[in-house]
């Protein structure tokens, strides 16, 4: 009943919020200074679309951004291979350039970062679903510093058709200096093609991409020769190395994707929707010079996103859905090499003795209804913004045979509302904005059969985690000092944000978490 | 609207194939047939008590055969090993089988032959310590290894001639010693010192229900300047030393009977070594009438390993000679191979690290007139209890379960 309670509140505020008053047409454009960074998939929405074609809608001129942060998270609610702690210096720069038929987009990011209470987990990825992952029981500060670069390049071949390319790069560093001592090497490419093609009111898009991945890691223990590592097979099952001195592990992933896109422009409606698939897959291998297959992982990911934005003089109505469903299969393998010696010649030879498809299988299914109202001012500031959003999420993974091992599941139901409104003060603009949040779980299930190898601990933490019932709340003040005379800087901006999050009486503990973030810049 | 409700159809129907497409890992029925030995009469063997053991995930199952002979069980993919045991007035029946995979396709039907041992009492390793201790700078110890002897028989047991052997290959690969069939040759090979307790015949006596130590040094490791404080063991009551001259580097403790070396792979080794990850060890009398010098001088008694190029002379011991035999493995379960003969030992036993100051031991089966037997079934997964702290010279005075 009370739930009941809270989704109607939800639905009679976003309802309030549709029915808002509405004015005579006018066409809105990209707010100056920070902010058009964030909104900009709101006012030209093929840009928060996947095609890098997009990129030939940016017509507002040349516009940078440089800033630099301190982020920092001590948060409880969290799966078990994942930090405690973590804090981030980060600094980003980014631009749009428009130079005839050609525009352009470059960001470079740059990110060092500490996390603490890492547990099981030595790979450096601690938002994967890959089961396969390398870790140790020490828990030790582990760092990592971070290079991203993003490039994308749109060209309109004619008043119909753009076309775009677009690439990614990362390479990070990571390591631990604590035995056993985990280095990571990690790097991911990515190119992204994309044409758009415009019928007038109708325009439609597709665009794909490929990537690759990798995470070379290598372990070594300095100090007493009495280390052990745990290789996790999914749902805290695993098989261990034992008194290592050195293991090496890499995980090398490739991937594709494809995107199909169509929007629909009326007088003050628009619509657009993207429809895309993403396939990848991901193995695990030990071994430095023979790397020998611990698992594999297939992901495929279907992903829906839609808009539709009302125009109502200088606001916007906007409702956006969101739906995406994730299906990861994990093939569990054991593989030997072997030197075989034939007397005159030698040569190494690999066996598998077992490879068991589908051992792991999860299954990953979200979706989000919001609702936002943003309303202008004359200057294009983003004067006011509220909305809510309404989440559920289903989740689920298994250990096969599970017969013989095991399951969860968690079935949420989350919302959240907001709101920001624009102050002037003098030259300053000064945006506070709030937002609160509550998922409450709706069902869930598990069963776990205990093995000699297995460590269930780790799996009631996650399972009590998923299902939790989490309270959260942010705050955030965005301070914009904007130079209309200044020929080169733009404005500049502070915005110190915070979020708190509750998990009261879980069955994991009464557990809460927050973070803090600042960051600082200009736009020029 | 009709558009959107076919575009939505899609979607949910590209979902759905999605996620139905795939079926997780299953099940599959698996017989075990168990057999006697040749000439023990009935073919198939009932009430035999069948271990099954994945070897990659750790599960182990417990089956019993019926009075088919047969037992049946759901089992996953993967590799397995069956261990089968059965106990008889006069004979432990052991048997095993390795490198079992369920198929998904078709039927999954093994066999485990049995061998018989006789239940009479006689020598056997009481006790073994091998995995090394730590010193208090953390750097590795190993000089404080030791076998201990026991004799299980009502008799008097002449050590004299009583032979060592650490057995190869020590790593975490299958043997490579094997007949054309994959089957563990007859040979068993010995790798670094074979070993010999000297004697004319009668000297070294061991009387019933008492044990005998042979020491990698003869000392107290907790006490001598030499040692490691953090030692779990004082060997200076060690009976015998395997002091070994050639290298100059190995301490002779005096008070303690230096065992021959018949023969070594490595002319360089310091001392006798267990490798501290486990070996298998065995306790062998060579051929009445044959002295060990003979012996070694006949090249038809030592092997190259099969498949390499190397020259090095393994020093082969038939499996009939053995007196006992441990098979001492890694601690890791998918590293674990089987390189002794089912007659020497059909199982295995292990420590849970190197360097952890713990020993493996024989379990007490009975307490007679207020002494240990202890159990011998020929199969040390279950005559063994592992990681225990060393306790040479020591026999406890209660049953272990």
């Amino acid at each position: 009943m009370k739930n009941l309670t809270v989704l109607r509140l939800l639905i009679s505020l976003i309802m309030a919020g549709l029915a808002g008053t509405v004015s005579a047409a006018d066409t809105i454009a990209v707010p100056r200074g920070s902010r058009a960074f964030d909104i900009m998939p709101f006012v030209l929405p093929w840009t928060g679309t996947s095609n890098p074609a997009a990129l030939s809608e940016t017509n507002f001129g040349n516009i940078s951004l440089a800033q630099a942060g301190y982020t920092r998270f001590d948060d409880d609610i969290r799966m078990i291979q994942q930090p405690v702690q973590s804090s981030s210096y980060h600094a980003v720069t980014k631009g749009f350039m428009n130079l005839g038929r050609v525009s352009l987009f470059g960001s470079f990011k740059y990110s060092n970062s500490g996390y603490k209470g890492v547990n099981y987990n030595g790979t450096m990825m601690f938002d994967t679903r890959n089961p396969y992952l390398l870790g140790d029981s020490v828990s030790a500060r582990q760092s990592r510093e971070q290079f991203g670069m993003e490039g994308k390049l749109s060209y309109s071949l004619n008043d119909r058709v753009n076309i775009a390319f677009g690439a990614e790069y990362l390479s990070a560093v990571g390591a631990k200096q604590k035995d056993p001592r985990n280095k990571n090497t990690i790097s991911s490419l990515k190119v992204t093609p994309g044409i758009t093609y415009d019928l007038g009111k109708t325009k439609v898009g597709l665009s794909g991409s490929v990537y690759t991945t990798s995470n070379e890691m290598s372990y070594k223990v300095e100090g007493n020769w009495n280390q052990d590592l745990f290789v996790f097979l999914g749902l805290g099952y695993f098989r261990q190395e034992i008194n290592i001195s050195s293991y090496s592990q890499w995980y090398t992933g490739n991937g594709f994707a494809g995107a199909l896109q169509a929007s629909r422009e009326g007088d003050d409606l628009y619509m657009i929707a993207e429809v895309s698939y993403d396939h990848y897959t991901e193995e695990a291998r030990s071994g430095s010079s023979f790397r020998l297959i611990d698992g594999i992982i297939e992901t495929d990911d279907i992903s829906l996103s839609g808009m539709l934005r009302l125009e109502r003089g200088h606001a916007f109505h906007i409702l956006t859905v969101k739906g995406s469903l994730k299906a990861v299969s994990g093939d569990e393998i054991l593989q030997r090499s072997y030197k075989i010696n034939k007397g005159t010649y030698t040569y190494d030879s690999l066996a598998t003795v077992s490879w068991i498809e589908n051992k792991q299988m999860i299954t990953d299914l979200g979706g989000e209804l919001k609702y936002t109202r943003m309303v202008y001012d004359n200057d294009y500031n983003v004067d006011l913004e509220f909305g809510g959003a309404l989440r559920v999420g289903y989740y689920s993974t298994e250990h096969f045979p599970v017969q013989s091992y095991g399951f969860y599941n968690t079935f949420n139901l989350g919302g959240s509302l907001f709101a920001r409104k624009l102050l002037k003060g003098g030259r300053l603009l000064i945006t506070p904005g709030l937002e609160a949040g509550y998922r409450m779980n709706l069902g869930s299930d598990i069963s776990y059969i205990v093995q000699t190898l297995s460590i269930p601990a780790m799996v009631y933490h996650d399972y009590y985690i998923a299902k939790a019932n989490i309270i959260s709340a942010s705050a955030s003040v965005r301070i914009e000092m904007p130079f209309s005379q200044n020929k080169f800087i733009k404005s500049l901006f502070l915005i110190p944000q915070g979020r708190y999050a509750a998990a009261p009486g879980s069955e994991a503990g009464d557990l809460s978490g927050y973070m803090i973030d600042v960051v600082a810049g200009l736009t020029f | 609207m009709k558009k959107c409700t076919i575009f939505l159809v899609i979607i949910l129907a590209g979902a759905a194939a999605l996620t139905s497409c795939e079926k997780g890992a299953q099940l599959y029925d698996v017989t075990i047939s168990a057999y006697y030995p040749e000439g023990y009469g009935d073919d198939l063997a009932s009430d035999v008590n069948i271990l099954i053991e994945n070897t990659i995930s750790g599960q182990k199952f417990n089956l019993v055969t019926n009075t088919l002979g047969t037992a049946e069980m759901a089992l996953e993919e993967g590799m397995y090993k069956i261990s089968a045991t059965k106990e008889t007035d006069d004979f432990y029946l052991n048997g095993i089988t390795e490198n079992l995979t369920v198929q998904p396709t078709g039927t999954n039907n093994w066999d485990v032959h049995l061998v018989a041992t006789s239940k009479e009492g006689g020598l056997v390793f009481k006790e073994i310590y091998y995995t090394g201790s730590k010193t208090e700078s953390g750097s590795n110890y190993y000089s404080d290894q030791f076998h201990e002897i026991y004799n299980n028989s009502d008799e008097v047991v002449y050590l004299d001639g009583l032979c060592f052997g650490l057995t190869t290959p020590l790593g975490s690969t299958e043997t490579v010693w094997v007949n054309p069939d994959g089957s563990i040759m007859d040979r068993i090979p010995c790798t670094f010192h074979v070993l010999m307790v000297p004697g004319t015949g009668q000297q070294y006596p061991l009387q019933p229900r008492t044990s005998t130590v042979l020491a990698m040094d003869a000392i107290d490791h907790k006490t001598d300047p030499l040692g490691n404080p953090l030692s779990p063991v004082n060997l200076a009551g060690a009976q015998f030393e395997a002091f070994i001259e050639a290298p100059g580097k190995d301490t002779d403790a005096p008070q303690a009977t230096n065992m021959i070396v018949m023969y070594t792979t490595s002319a360089s080794m310091v001392d006798w070594l267990h490798t501290v990850n486990g070996q298998g060890v065995i306790m062998f009398r060579l051929p009445t009438g044959l002295d060990w010098q003979t012996f070694v001088a006949n090249p038809d008694n030592f092997m190259t390993q099969p498949g390499s190029t190397s020259q090095t002379q393994y020093f082969m011991v038939h499996k009939d000679w053995v007196v006992d035999g441990v098979e001492c493995n890694r601690p890791e379960e998918d590293k674990r191979f089987k390189r002794l003969p089912t007659s020497v030992d059909a199982g295995m036993t292990w420590s849970l690290a190197s360097y952890n100051s713990k020993s493996v031991r024989r379990k007490v089966e009975k307490i007679l007139d207020g002494k240990a037997i202890y159990k011998d079934s020929n199969n040390s997964y279950n005559d063994f209890i592992n990681d225990l702290d060393p306790t040479p010279f020591e026999h406890p005075t209660t049953v272990d379960n």
